[in-house]
């Protein structure tokens, strides 16, 4: 009868922690701001790569002075769009205590803008037309797109990149098991040492 | 409930400081040379325990046991609580050092709390009381916590209401989990090894 409690109870201790056994690995905020154009375009997630949805956003300039408090969107992103360029501080704050914090250069903008890519023109053409290309604007065009293209991949990669960076090593877990029972084991040897 | 760096006033994290350190120095002064594996283990157990996420709403809650780790070692969880922070610091920036003491505070105390409770009641009965006085212990824990948790971020933020709507809002599965799973293990232990929570006999009690 006795054992067959023990059973369950293992059972039931098990079950609970395959249960909540996500390994996301969460409980500390990133941020990570782009210039695009005028505009600071951040992104808030956690340490296991879920967004951070309304999060509270705070942009100040370098003085200290507030210009802009909001939320992110329901996909932990902000979009503010800058009267003049200069250098901002983003601040996420959460009321539980989570806190992150980072900074867009005035450089960033004048990058941005030098290469801003202008609109293509609105007749587009698909390359497969290759009449078309004898329009002169015809290349500019598809080298414009082209650009639009690579920078969005580079975006996205740069997000990822960072996102990853952010994430908790496992290297970093194992060692930190191992540095609790080492400075635990060194107690435990000066103690008896102490004691004999 | 790990704060972080940069949200506190400076008298918060050095009232903070002096407690939670006083705490660590008070925890390993009482702390058994023969309790040392024990310790240790657990404190890995809390080290690891705050990886296990609970996503709530708008933000994550993760497990924190400090209800379980203050039944099975009294005044030892403080240093187990502090190193097991300590580390989580360094390695992985959750909190920081500067909040480490407030940190350890929040955390360790509602585990002396649970522990004092645990051990006044827990010979009083068995079967159903003992079930119901752990999970009291696991739930109230993390209940102590959030409280403290909003206490602490009043200098910072809002209201106290606020502030403790919120967490216990967002450490509400966490009371009911951590309840659930110091109940079991509370039990198990009890029926396969239960010199492991023999700090809550009368003799110790009374040894006190």
């Amino acid at each position: 009868m006795q054992n067959r409690s023990v059973i369950f109870s293992a059972f039931v201790i098990t079950l609970l922690f395959c249960l909540i056994d996500n390994p996301a690995f969460a409980h500390r905020i990133n941020v990570f701001s782009v210039v695009e154009g005028d505009e600071i375009v951040t992104s808030v997630f956690f340490s296991d790569g879920s967004k951070c949805k309304k999060c509270p956003v705070e942009i100040s300039d370098m003085n200290g002075a507030v210009v802009v408090k909001e939320f992110t969107d329901e996909l932990g992103e902000h979009k503010y769009k800058t009267q003049k360029p200069q250098s901002y501080k983003i601040v996420i704050q959460t009321p539980l205590g989570h806190r992150a914090e980072t900074t867009v250069e005035k450089s960033e903008f004048e990058n941005a803008t030098n290469e801003d890519i202008q609109e293509p023109t609105k007749n587009i053409v698909a390359p497969k037309n290759r009449n078309n290309l004898k329009n002169k604007n015809a290349g500019q065009d598809i080298a414009t797109l082209v650009k639009q293209e690579v920078n969005e991949q580079l975006k996205t990669q740069l997000s990822k990149k960072n996102m990853k960076e952010n994430q908790i090593d496992k290297r970093d877990i194992v060692s930190g098991l191992g540095f609790i029972l080492g400075l635990f084991a060194l107690l435990l040897h000066f103690t008896k040492r102490k004691e004999q | 409930m790990h704060i972080a760096e940069g949200i506190l006033q400076p008298e918060i994290l050095l009232a903070g400081s002096v407690l939670g350190f006083s705490g660590v120095a008070y925890g390993l002064k009482k702390m058994a040379v023969e309790e040392v594996p024990k310790i240790a283990m657990i404190s890995c157990v809390l080290f690891v325990s705050s990886l296990v996420h609970v996503p709530v709403g708008l933000t994550n809650v993760h497990l924190i046991l400090n209800g379980l780790a203050g039944l099975l070692l009294g005044w030892a969880v403080v240093p187990a609580i502090g190193l097991a922070l300590l580390l989580q610091a360094i390695l992985f920036q959750f909190g920081g050092l500067t909040t480490l003491g407030v940190n350890i505070v929040v955390m360790a105390s509602p585990a002396i709390v649970v522990y004092y409770m645990f051990k006044y009641f827990s010979y009083m009965g068995n079967g159903f009381f003992y079930s119901v006085l752990t999970f009291s212990s696991g739930f109230l824990a993390i209940l102590l916590g959030a409280l403290l948790l909003s206490f602490t971020l009043m200098s910072a933020n809002e209201s106290f209401i606020t502030i403790a709507q919120l967490s216990f809002g967002a450490y509400l599965p966490v009371m009911i989990i951590e309840g659930v799973i110091t109940m079991f293990i509370m039990n198990f232990l009890k029926k396969v090894k239960p010199e492991l929570i023999n700090l809550s006999t009368k003799d110790t009690l009374n040894a006190e």
